[in-house]
């Protein structure tokens, strides 16, 4: 599809590099020359500098046959024109980010008075997704499949486990529990593990299952049930702000801490329930002033990661239970893998997901386009969820039988509310739920699973 | 640096190669000539070179533009050097720096020879000489970047190593396919030189070789006089108008067949490079005049020689040698500027002598009055900094190699000041044809040193000088 990005900054070279590999053709609007030069040195993208709200530029771009026009600038207001004016000039479809919080409430009324389709906002994205972590019983990210009936979990192999030594064909015996492992990180290398593979400690591995299975693997496991009823958050952000409002509605007890005074006393006038810190969170001494050890949970929200990694290593030195970590440049976490930072939070990674997801659901458009779209291992792997049509080519077929291309595996099905994770004899009826694990090969629809 | 990133794309273009090889083969068997090892021979020794280097992708396939700048340096002379292995074992050049200097010089399609006798060499050799400028012409990358499948290397660094011009970008979003517009382009007008002098009365032989060496502006003819050995004023205007058309940015030509005539007409490069054919093919009409005597002749070959040394390509209709010295003087400013960046012309480039005249007009008017803010436009664009910059950084290592080299050859080498100053200048240019003893392009009797350095600056000029200049400075690559 014709693509045209409008900013290249974090978000807009998340996309770029995404959307790429997906095959698509895409030029990028952008003011800063030498950002341009940048990437077009990285990737296969054809740049543009001049401004994306400018009506020269954008023909200049090709909008008149662009399929989708994303704007993602620093700007909200210039993200809203630049795609009032690209549908106007003929792109048919507009994505913009509006992320001030002073917009939040009527981003449902810009995407249907205005004609924008989708209206992205990576800090409420964010901040929805680590409220979810919050409030669930062992504050582990857990993503879901088919609407919550399936869920994919990220779990590390730690010294001692029960995982440790288990070769995949014997998973389920071993732990007395249905799970699949549908992928590993062992070092620098993500793997999509086979009935022969045997686990290591120190592996990272992604596990799909049902709720009731995952609560018995997790009882395996020794992972106890630890409600979060009060969170530290580091950073004043504007994540932080759409994530205190929430987890205050949800009854935690919050202490925020900032060094600008401004933004502190704005916080204190928005939440008067919550406790505001004027300091700095990397300051091992206020940090013990202020009793960090005594929280359920720390989040690490400020704008630099490398600060959100030491406020979250210094949160585990005080035996935190729960810590989140903001980390934008995800490249970051391979190198501090070790220091195992356990929920790690990628704004722009989830918003650049989501777009991802609707360009792909926009590229086929019958009903058996992707659902949901996950991410795993800094984008080397990815879990996609289709539904199965009357016109699908898989069906009926057991699936060791099916000529299955290389590096994929289907990880659950969920069919008429019973989750089932596949062996060789199962088999695709119409109207199942499909999460399909592979890398590479940004599947658009069921049959592309096939070789 | 990655290594092993290098070696594969350097094993790709052996494999390309030595497909291309299977051409001249294809020619020597149709005429019946008894030449396969001269081309099997080479084709065998690249693929056993190609296909152990290409058959596993490395896993790390992290490419950056000093890979880039290795990997096109290093191809044009593997190119170079197993591509006159058909001139050496079929006995056509015997000395193998000869041959050498003749495969760079068709690569660069510079068209300097060594050859004195062209005529009654075999049909095979005369096509694989004339192919050469074809495939340097629009470079052996660029057809890389083309033919390969979606997954591998899309790095625009060696499409920019490659290309010619102070900017060189995409046409398209996607790398494959602005390679492909621009070979479609370029086979494409090969194609329609090739009818019109088919419609000549050219033999179609000599009409495919000729528009091989027109496309490339390179200037390899296959009569011992040139172009003047048809003796038809239509075949000098056909090619003259050709060679013209090959030396225009060919993002012109695709933005005309999108239907964007008024912004291609508008580009201030092209309008300059055909302001300075004009001029210069004026003065030279007005100054030849005395000798040949009719304005039809004299326009014509004063028109043909224009085209032929700005675009770079050295075909010849007259003995430059014998003209007065005015008009030898034209020339030579035309060696030095060259034809437009992005076509398959050398030289300079006119854009970069519009920046470096604009670059140096503003700078002597912040000397005049130190408070004026002075801005000037390229384009129509803002001329920005970092542009003249590196532009500005073009010419000293230009000027720089050109000394170094002239001096060297002359060292060796002494055949006249006249010839030795514009014998470096013509294949640092990559037109051909210099001055005095060299305005046939005739380098039969420089050493063999002389013709190294000299093949060394064929495709130095032809690669902009940057990525060759890289590759003989290990300090760049060591980490």
């Amino acid at each position: 599809m014709n693509i045209i990005i409008i900013g290249a900054g974090k978000l807009g070279d998340a996309l770029v590099s995404c959307l790429t590999k997906e095959g698509h053709d895409i030029t990028l609007i952008e003011t800063d020359k030498e950002l341009i030069e940048t990437i077009v040195g990285k990737y296969d993208v054809l740049g543009i500098s001049g401004n994306g709200a400018n009506i020269d530029t954008l023909r200049q771009a090709g909008v008149q046959k662009a399929d989708i026009v994303i704007a993602t600038t620093a700007n909200d207001e210039l993200n809203v024109l630049c795609c009032l004016l690209s549908s106007k000039l003929g792109a048919r479809h507009t994505v913009a980010r509006v992320r001030e919080t002073r917009y939040s409430k009527q981003l449902a009324f810009m995407r249907q008075e205005l004609g924008i389709s989708m209206v992205v906002n990576p800090e409420l994205d964010a901040a929805n997704e680590i409220s979810r972590i919050l409030r669930s019983s062992r504050t582990i990210k857990i993503d879901s499949f088919a609407k919550g009936r399936a869920d994919l979990v990220e779990l590390r192999v730690e010294d001692h486990s029960p995982l440790e030594g288990v070769k995949m064909s014997e998973l389920s015996s071993r732990l007395k529990c249905k799970v699949l492992i549908c992928a590993v990180q062992r070092g620098e290398k993500t793997i999509i593990p086979d009935g022969r593979f045997v686990l290591q400690t120190g592996d990272r591995v992604h596990i799909t299952a049902s709720h009731i299975e995952l609560e018995k693997l997790f009882k395996t496991l020794g992972l106890s049930k630890q409600r979060v009823h009060s969170a530290m958050i580091v950073g004043g952000s504007t994540t932080a702000y759409y994530l205190v409002g929430q987890l205050i509605d949800s009854g935690f007890r919050i202490k925020i801490v900032e060094q600008d005074r401004d933004k502190c006393e704005r916080f204190s006038e928005t939440f008067p329930k919550a406790t505001v810190i004027c300091g700095n969170g990397t300051n091992d001494s206020l940090m013990d002033e202020e009793g960090l050890g005594q929280y359920d949970a720390c989040v690490a929200l400020t704008g630099i990661d490398e600060e959100n990694i030491i406020i979250s290593l210094l949160a585990r030195s005080k035996q935190v239970p729960s810590i989140i970590t903001k980390v934008n440049n995800s490249s970051l976490l391979r190198v501090i893998n070790e220091l195992s930072v356990d929920n790690a939070i990628s704004p722009k990674d989830l918003t650049a997901n989501h777009i991802v997801k609707y360009v792909r659901s926009q590229e086929s458009n019958d009903s058996s386009s992707v659902q949901t779209l996950y991410k795993l291992f800094d984008n080397s792997i990815e879990a996609v969820e289709f539904v199965v049509t009357e016109d699908c080519a898989c069906t009926h077929i057991p699936l060791k039988e099916l000529k299955k291309k290389n590096n994929l595996l289907i990880a659950c099905i969920v069919r008429a509310g019973q989750t089932l994770i596949p062996g060789g004899n199962d088999t695709m009826a119409v109207g199942d739920s499909v999460a399909v694990v592979s890398s590479d090969l940004y599947l658009r629809n069921l049959d592309e699973i096939l070789a | 640096m990655s290594f092993a990133m290098v070696a594969y794309l350097l094993g790709q273009i052996c494999k390309i190669e030595a497909t291309l090889m299977i051409l001249p083969l294809g020619v020597s068997f149709i005429y019946g000539e008894r030449l396969q090892l001269a081309f099997l021979i080479p084709i065998a020794v690249l693929l056993a070179i190609g296909i152990p280097l290409t058959i596993k992708k490395p896993q790390n396939t992290h490419f950056y533009a000093k890979d880039a700048f290795a990997v096109v340096a290093l191809s044009w002379f593997v190119m170079s050097f197993f591509g006159a292995a058909p001139f050496v074992i079929s006995g056509a050049i015997p000395n193998c720096i000869d041959a050498f200097f003749e495969t760079a010089s068709g690569f660069t399609t510079t068209g300097a020879t060594i050859l004195t006798v062209i005529e009654g060499l075999p049909m095979g050799i005369l096509f694989w000489r004339s192919l050469t400028h074809w495939i340097g012409g629009m470079g052996v990358l660029v057809f890389m970047l083309a033919i390969m499948p979606e997954r591998e290397t899309q790095s625009i660094f060696l499409m920019k190593a490659e290309s010619t011009g102070p900017q060189v970008g995409k046409i398209v979003s996607k790398l494959r396919v602005t390679a492909r517009i621009l070979y479609g382009i370029y086979i494409g007008l090969t194609l329609i030189e090739f009818i019109f002098l088919l419609c000549g009365g050219m033999p179609v032989f000599d009409s495919i070789v000729n528009s091989f060496s027109t496309a490339g502006t390179g200037g390899f003819s296959i009569k011992n006089a040139s172009i003047a050995g048809y003796n038809s004023a239509y075949a000098e205007y056909v090619i003259a108008v050709f060679m013209i058309l090959f030396g225009i940015n060919f993002n012109i030509f695709y933005l005309i067949l999108v239907g964007q005539v008024r912004e291609a007409l508008g580009s201030e490069e092209l309008r300059v490079y055909l302001g300075v054919i004009a001029v210069s093919t004026a003065i030279l009409t007005v100054n030849l005049y005395k000798i040949y005597g009719t304005f039809e002749k004299t326009f014509r070959i004063s028109f043909f020689q224009v085209s032929s040394i700005i675009t770079t390509t050295g075909f010849a209709t007259a003995d430059i040698g014998t003209f007065p010295t005015l008009s030898k003087f034209v020339l030579l400013v035309l060696i030095l500027f060259g034809a437009c960046a992005g076509s398959t012309g050398g030289g300079i480039k006119i854009a970069r002598v519009i920046i470096l005249i604009k670059g140096a007009r503003a700078e002597i008017r912040r000397l005049i009055s130190p408070n004026a803010v002075v801005s000037s436009k390229f384009e129509g664009k803002p001329l920005d900094s970092a542009l003249v910059r590196s532009t500005g950084a073009y010419l000293p290592a230009y000027v720089g190699l050109f000394a170094i080299s002239a001096l060297a050859v002359s060292i060796f080498d002494d055949f006249g000041f006249e010839a030795n100053f514009t014998g470096v200048m013509t294949c640092l240019g990559n037109v051909g044809p210099g001055l005095g003893k060299l305005s046939g392009g005739v380098f039969a009797d420089y050493s063999g040193v002389s013709k190294l350095i000299l093949s060394f600056d064929m495709i130095a000029g032809r690669l902009e000088l940057f990525p060759v200049l890289m590759l003989f400075s290990p300090k760049e690559y060591r980490r």
